[in-house]
């Protein structure tokens, strides 16, 4: 799908939106473990 | 005239459901022009309806405690034999829905009659309804403003007087959000508690359906149609109240701090409870959004990207090239924050919260100064009911109307399950003259 500067910025904008949110929720210490135990 | 009324005088013989659809239609062609709340009008249907209740009555049937009451649906409701557009084009060549969705029936199972569905932000993917295929809906407040989304035209048409119920959903506030700035009130129910089948989804992890309404007792009306499980509390029971602080006390406008403030005075909220990670759990509603949605319209996107609105596409891309380990963090993270959340019902049994940081803002309008700095409209809109999705906890919303300002929405946040008890202290705000829906200008 092509795509034009218009929308490439707003794809860039959006998904840097994503990943600043995903970093700040990422950062909250959970009290219970990510990984499966062995 | 409110729903409650018109199924008294319907059941009574007073009235009639022809005369009352009659009407609603009457109002729905002077006004619709105007508000652009209604996509399709169903005058067949809905007087077929109204002429078999009427013929109940006169035959000593109870048609039920919604008899005669016409509402309106967000055009993602199923209706059998029409297709479910969901706000969008790129729908329009699906088969047509095989039955109607299950809270229209709910509804009509107890009397009430569809007459028409509402204009929505595409895939419900917004606060606004400034929709491009079917332009934006107007606010019955004022034709300049926006209705708030997702559900703008079913709220839009409440606020207006044309119906007096209408159904809606509720992903990230879709609910809350217009109630709010149409001056009316919304409930989003427990997260499973409702039937969402027939109702185009989006987020299945955050997606509920509910009714809008003109008055709390018409709102609990409708919502007991909806929820067989639903049993009514009379009068106030001395209901433990705080008022959110921290990440909820700020970027508002003061017509937004200005209704909290009443009704945490009414309600003798004097506690301020703060919740720790409210931002993380936005942003963590916002991620699980972009990736179901994203997902959702993946097949969609790679056949017909152009077909979409621009305001919808281009996030929903965002959403299915999102790495999944975003998403995963956010799913680890909703338990948690509902824990969180959980830990301040131990003392409270109602959390009060603004709706919105402010009032309609004009159709076209990108940007709002809050606190001094310049703000975007879209997501912003949405920026304290969001939080409070990733819980699934019910929230009623209530309008509050000071004289010749434009409506704010309040929040009352409950536990899960407690719709009877937001219900009732919503009653109860609504008996003390602190929240009720404005007389609306466009229908005066």
């Amino acid at each position: 799908m092509p795509l034009d500067a218009e929308r490439r910025a707003a794809l860039i904008a959006t998904t840097a939106r994503l990943a600043s949110f995903a970093d700040d929720v990422a950062a909250v210490q959970l009290p219970f473990r990510e990984e499966p135990r062995p | 005239v409110n729903a409650t009324e018109i199924a008294a005088a319907v059941r009574a013989g007073a009235t009639s459901a022809r005369a009352v659809v009659d009407a609603a239609l009457a109002r729905i062609a002077v006004e619709n022009p105007d508000l652009n709340a209604f996509t399709s009008v169903f005058p067949r249907r809905a007087v077929e309806r109204a002429d078999a209740i009427d013929a109940a009555v006169a035959a000593g049937t109870d048609p039920g405690p919604l008899a005669g009451v016409p509402f309106a649906a967000k055009n993602l409701f199923d209706v059998a034999g029409i297709v479910t557009r969901a706000g969008a084009k790129v729908t329009a060549g699906d088969p047509p829905a095989a039955s109607d969705a299950d809270a229209i029936v709910a509804l009509e199972r107890r009397g009430a009659i569809l007459v028409g569905l509402t204009n929505m932000d595409e895939f419900a993917y917004g606060f606004v309804t400034e929709n491009a295929h079917d332009g934006p809906t107007r606010n019955p407040h004022d034709l300049t403003r926006i209705a708030g989304g997702s559900s703008g035209g079913s709220a839009s048409a409440v606020g207006a007087g044309l119906v007096p119920l209408a159904l809606a959903s509720d992903t990230n506030g879709s609910i809350r959000v217009p109630a709010a700035l149409c001056g009316i009130f919304g409930i989003r129910p427990t997260f499973g508690t409702l039937s969402r089948r027939g109702a185009f989804p989006f987020v299945d992890r955050l997606d509920t359906v509910g009714p809008l309404a003109r008055t709390a007792a018409d709102l609990r009306a409708a919502y007991g149609a909806l929820d067989p499980h639903f049993v009514p509390l009379g009068g106030s029971r001395g209901w433990r109240s705080a008022r959110l602080g921290g990440y909820f006390d700020q970027g508002l406008l003061p017509e937004a701090r200005a209704a909290v403030d009443a009704v945490c005075s009414e309600l003798g909220a004097a506690d301020m409870v703060e919740i720790a990670h409210a931002r993380q759990a936005r942003e963590a509603a916002f991620l699980i959004t972009a990736a179901e949605g994203g997902a959702l319209h993946a097949d969609r996107l790679r056949a017909s990207a152009d077909a979409y609105d621009p305001a919808t596409r281009d996030r929903l891309i965002a959403g299915a090239l999102m790495p999944a380990a975003w998403y995963l963090r956010a799913l680890r993270f909703a338990p948690f924050f509902a824990a969180e959340l959980a830990a301040a019902f131990a003392s409270h049994d109602v959390l009060v919260a603004a709706a919105t940081p402010y009032a309609a803002p004009r159709i076209g309008q990108r940007t709002i100064v809050v606190d001094g700095v310049e703000t975007e409209i879209r997501p912003n809109l949405g920026v304290f009911t969001q939080p409070i999705t990733l819980a699934g906890v019910p929230v009623v919303c209530v309008p509050v109307v000071a004289a010749g300002e434009l409506p704010v929405g309040v929040q009352l946040i409950g536990r899960p399950g407690s719709e009877n008890a937001l219900l009732a202290v919503a009653e109860d705000l609504e008996r003390r003259g602190v929240v009720g829906a404005a007389s609306p200008p466009v229908a005066a």
